[in-house]
Parts: C-alpha cells; sequence; structure tokens
C-alpha cells in the first residue's frame, strides 16, 4: 500500500476536490488507519462549524442603502484596487474620515480663503458638499487647505478627472488634516445626497456641458454653474454652507440645544417661497449635526431651486400633494412629485436644467404634450439622513 | 430588458446590461449577491453595522468600476477580490485607529442582529443546557474564527461559508492550486488548535 502522501488530501477529500484516484488511495488508507480517521472526523467537524456560520443574510433595506450611497456620489474618484490600503480607507461609521485627494483634482486655497469664503465657492459648484471647516487662530501663520472635487459620474460613464473646472457636479471637502490646529471650531456637513434633485430617466449622465461664454477663460462645469444654475441655488446654497463662526460653535459645543439653525430662515424662506417650517418639526433632528445640514440645503433647497429655475424661464411648476392638500414639506418626507409644464421644444431645456442642478436619474415619466405645452412628470427623491 | 428578464439574466448578461445604461441590472446584481458579500465582510470584520457598511461600499465599488470587470473570470470571483480587498483596506483602517476589539471574558458581544449582550459562561436554568452549549459553541467558533491571521481565515470563509471551488478560490486569491489545497488544510488545522485549546480553558473555568 502506498503511503499518505499529506495530510492536505484530508481537507480536500471533505471539499471532494480529490481526484478519482487520489480518493480512491485514501480511502484505502483511512480503512487502515484508525488516527487517520480521527484526524478526519475532527477535520470535519471544524469545516461543520465553520460552515454553521454561513446562515447569515445582509439587513433588510441594503439595496436602498447601497443606491442612495451610489446617488450620493460615494466611491468616486477611488481605485478599485488600492495599493496599500490607505489610498481608499474605507470610512468608519461614525468617524469622518477626510477623503483622499489626488494630484491631479486639488486645488489648493490660502488660509484666509477658508471659513464662509471657501463655503462659497463650494457651495458654486451646486451639489453634493461634504465640508469641514476649521478656523485659524490669529497668529498661526499662513498654510493651505485642500478642496477636493470628485466628479459625479453614471452607470457606464468612466468617472471625469482632472481640475475642479472640469467638474459639472463635484463633491467637496476640505481635508481636516491639512489645516491648522488649535483655537478651532470643527463641524463636519455631509448632505449625503439629500440635496439632489433625481430627474430623468435611469442613467442620465451628467455629463459636462460645452461651457457658455464666460469671462474668464477656463472651461468649466463650475462656469457653467455660475452662469445657467438657477440663482436660487448658489445663493441659498451658498448662505447655507456659511454658517457664523458661532453658530456652529453654539451648535458643535452643544449637540442638545433648542436650536442649531445653520441656515438662515430668510434665505430659506427664499429659496422655498413659503413660510418657515415649525421649529419642532426639526427638533428631532439636532442630534446629528450633518443631518440637519442635510435637510435644511437638501429637501427645501431641491424644492427651491425648482421653483426658481422654473420661475426664471416662465415654465409652470405644480407639486402633486400626495393628500391632494398643499405642499408640505415635512422633514421625514422621502419624496416630491412635480410636474413641470414648459412649452413644446423647450423639453431638453428643463432636462438640462435638472442636470445642471446635479442631477441623477433616478425616477421619472416620460413627457407627455398636452397641446402646445409639454409635462414633465419628475419624482424627486429625498435622501434620508 | 424587464424586470424579470433581468432577474433571469446570468451576471454576465447583467453586467453587459448594466454597462449599456440600464441601472436595475446593478440592482439585480446587488439583491443577488448581497448576501455572500455582506457574509464575507462580518467575517471578515466582525462587526455587524461595520460588515454592513463595508458591504454597502463595495457594491458602490461594483457600481463604479463594473467596466473594468473583464469577463474572463465569473463574476462572483471578480465581487469576492473587490469585497476582500476592501475589507482588509477596512481592517487596516481599524487597526491603524486601534480599534481593535480586545474581547475579555465579561466583554459585551455583537450579535449577528446587532444587539449586544454580556458573554455568559454558564447558565444556571437545566432546560438550557444544551441549545447554550449549541450558543456557546457558536460564540467560540465565531471568535476563533475571527482571531485567525487574515491569511487563514480569508481562505476558510471563501472555502467553507462562501462554498467556492479551490479553482475559484485561486482565482479570487491569485494562488495557485496546490498553494490553496494546502492553504485551506493548514488553516483548518490551526483553527481546530484554537478550539480546542478555547474549550479545553472554558471548560475549567465553568
Amino acid at each position: 500500500m502506498t503511503a499518505h502522501r499529506t495530510t492536505d488530501d484530508l481537507s480536500a477529500f471533505l471539499d471532494e476536490e480529490l481526484t478519482d484516484e487520489e480518493r480512491a488511495l485514501l480511502e484505502e488508507q483511512l480503512d487502515d488507519d484508525a488516527g487517520l480517521r480521527a484526524e478526519l472526523e475532527e477535520l470535519r467537524g471544524v469545516v461543520d462549524g465553520v460552515r454553521s456560520l454561513g446562515d447569515v443574510r445582509a439587513p433588510d433595506g441594503f439595496l436602498g442603502a447601497v443606491l442612495a450611497r451610489v446617488d450620493a456620489g460615494e466611491g468616486l474618484g477611488e481605485d478599485l484596487f488600492p495599493e496599500d490600503g490607505s489610498a481608499n480607507e474605507a470610512p468608519m461609521p461614525g468617524v469622518a474620515s477626510p477623503p483622499t485627494p489626488s494630484e491631479d483634482n486639488v486645488v489648493r486655497f490660502p488660509w484666509w480663503l477658508r471659513g464662509p469664503a471657501v463655503a462659497a465657492v463650494a457651495a458654486a459648484l451646486v451639489v453634493g458638499i461634504g465640508l469641514s471647516l476649521r478656523d485659524p487662530g490669529p497668529s498661526e501663520p499662513p498654510s493651505v487647505a485642500e478642496l477636493t472635487t470628485r466628479p459625479a459620474g453614471s452607470p457606464g460613464v468612466p468617472v471625469p478627472t482632472g481640475t475642479v473646472e472640469d467638474a459639472g457636479d463635484a463633491v467637496v471637502a476640505l481635508d481636516p488634516e491639512e489645516l491648522p490646529t488649535g483655537g478651532v471650531e470643527s463641524i463636519r456637513m455631509e448632505p449625503r445626497g439629500a440635496d439632489r434633485v433625481a430627474v430623468g430617466g435611469a442613467g442620465t449622465s451628467a455629463t459636462p456641458q460645452p461651457p457658455p461664454a464666460a469671462s474668464k477663460p477656463h472651461t468649466s462645469g463650475l462656469r457653467e454653474a455660475e452662469a445657467d444654475a438657477p440663482e436660487g441655488v448658489v445663493a441659498v446654497a451658498a448662505e447655507a454652507f456659511a454658517p457664523e463662526p458661532d453658530a456652529v460653535a453654539d451648535a458643535s459645543a452643544d449637540e442638545d440645544a433648542e436650536s442649531d439653525d445653520l441656515m438662515p430662515a430668510a434665505a430659506r424662506n427664499s429659496a422655498l417661497g413659503m413660510a418657515p417650517a415649525s421649529a419642532g418639526a426639526d427638533a428631532g433632528d439636532r442630534d446629528a449635526l450633518s443631518a440637519v445640514a442635510s435637510l435644511r440645503t437638501g429637501r427645501r433647497d431641491a424644492i427651491g431651486a425648482l421653483q426658481d429655475a422654473a420661475r426664471q424661464r416662465g415654465w409652470a411648476l405644480e407639486f402633486v400633494s400626495p393628500a391632494g392638500g398643499p405642499l408640505m414639506l415635512s422633514d421625514h418626507q422621502t419624496e416630491q412629485v412635480v410636474v413641470l409644464k414648459v412649452p413644446s421644444g423647450q423639453e431638453a431645456a428643463a432636462q438640462r436644467v435638472f442636470d445642471q442642478l446635479g442631477t441623477f436619474g433616478f425616477s421619472s415619466t416620460p413627457t407627455s404634450a398636452e397641446g402646445d405645452t409639454s409635462q414633465l412628470r419628475v419624482t424627486v427623491i429625498f435622501q434620508q439622513p | 430588458m424587464t424586470r424579470e428578464e433581468l432577474q433571469q439574466a446570468e451576471d454576465s448578461e447583467l453586467v453587459r446590461v448594466f454597462l449599456e445604461g440600464e441601472r436595475a441590472a446593478f440592482e439585480v446584481l446587488v439583491l443577488r449577491h448581497q448576501d455572500r458579500v455582506y457574509r464575507l465582510c462580518l467575517r471578515t470584520v466582525h462587526d455587524p453595522k461595520r460588515a454592513e457598511e463595508a458591504a454597502q461600499e463595495v457594491f458602490v465599488k461594483v457600481f463604479r468600476h463594473l467596466g473594468k470587470f473583464r469577463g474572463d473570470s465569473k463574476f462572483t470571483t471578480w465581487l469576492y477580490r473587490v469585497a476582500l480587498n476592501h475589507c482588509r483596506n477596512v481592517q487596516a483602517y481599524r487597526a491603524r485607529r486601534h480599534e481593535k476589539r480586545h474581547d475579555s471574558l465579561d466583554a459585551e458581544i455583537t450579535n449577528e442582529d446587532g444587539s449586544t449582550r454580556t458573554r455568559q459562561l454558564a447558565d444556571d436554568r437545566p432546560d438550557a443546557e444544551d441549545d447554550l452549549l449549541v450558543r456557546e459553541r457558536l460564540t467560540i467558533m465565531k471568535e476563533e474564527l475571527a482571531r485567525l491571521d487574515p491569511i487563514w481565515k480569508e481562505i476558510l470563509v471563501l472555502r467553507d461559508v462562501e462554498g467556492l471551488s479551490y479553482d475559484e478560490i485561486g482565482q479570487t486569491l491569485e494562488l495557485a492550486p496546490g498553494t490553496v489545497k494546502s492553504r485551506i488544510h493548514r488553516a483548518r488545522g490551526e483553527l481546530k488548535t484554537r478550539l480546542a485549546r478555547r474549550l479545553k480553558g472554558d471548560e475549567r473555568i465553568a
């Protein structure tokens, strides 16, 4: 009888990965060797034990969570297989992990341009803003903050890279690691896609548009946003993302405070064209500052931007109320159906407006015609904070 | 393609359809493979909440990089590679943040459903004895698997939890067939030794 070649065969035997010849040989040995049989049974116990751990299912709502993260622009510009595991660190739950900038899409700002000024610039990039701010102490030497842009993509469309000027849509973050320390207040606001107005059919692309004539000679999504996006978007977002330092300090220091209104009421009302929500409506969201930022800059700004866009162009915008009553934007609302009525022939222009709001294809119904007017029925999806 | 057609399509077909712009194909891929990716993440990062986060991030990566799947291997093989790579990074991140959990005998344990409990070594109720034994053994199995060196743990999860063939494991981990075979056996031996040591110790405590 041939000696047992290697104990590796015992595992392969259990896994049915031996050839017929190898299996026959091992079976012969098992018949003759009680020790080998005992070893095999011990191994079988280990295998059964590990296999018993396999009865686990993904949590409910998993797909929705994945799609929300996709729509929020996560993963843009990241490598699939980073070399050393440091280039694309996965952000841990509850841990604010700065995005990893690459040299080709980083714009450096002098320290004095940080704070509200940077926030305003960031806001001009329209949507998808994650922002960390630190105010330097007066005696600190000048340094730079990094503004990292991540252009938005869509299924099957290669993610464009380049400078901020090339971005049609952007996620912006300041890297706190690069900022000076001492005497600072810090806030991280992550809209997590809440201010993305989801419009158009599946696969709608955020492809950069040809640049319009501009006073500065750079071709840019930024320039385009400044020129063509509805005024309300930039103005409101800028105010929303440029909180007064004191307001930030108060909110950071006391998460249980009664009020952490990061967005001035006047700006919000202006964006909405409606009365402000009651103070009580937001009370439950104060424990998560980012959630508050999402609500304030997302849900209402999205609707406000739509209203402004329609108003500027003389288009009719109707909100389809689920209950048939007046529009009520609650903090727990997940979507809003709107109907945009545009003169025939302007459908493409309407779609472009939505695209310029930083949209992703998500949900819509085909355009329908009614006389000289076309209707675009759109479901605006709000991501839950 | 209709939803029904998508659900019946092979993975490779779903990939093709997705790359042509049909987002629903990606959704079908997620639904089809979410359990296995979550399991892999759970057995690698050992915390349900982190595993859920990590598994979601894996699919975000898949969404962004599906065009890089060349189709010369099974989609699941590519998916496992993406998932394992991501989970390694997650673990590396935790290690750098000194977040490694050091279980002690009275440590709080996170259950599969996300709830927590304090470890119990014994239960006084006689009718709970058998059930407790099974649960304790299962817990010990999870904990010792979690403590294995990643090189052993990954291959055991791929083989015994996910049921990949040796050939598929070789493609996923980029190992030669002989290496897969010997590594699986060594991994099981390592776990067996740990379990024996642990059970012996726990019996003394009880």
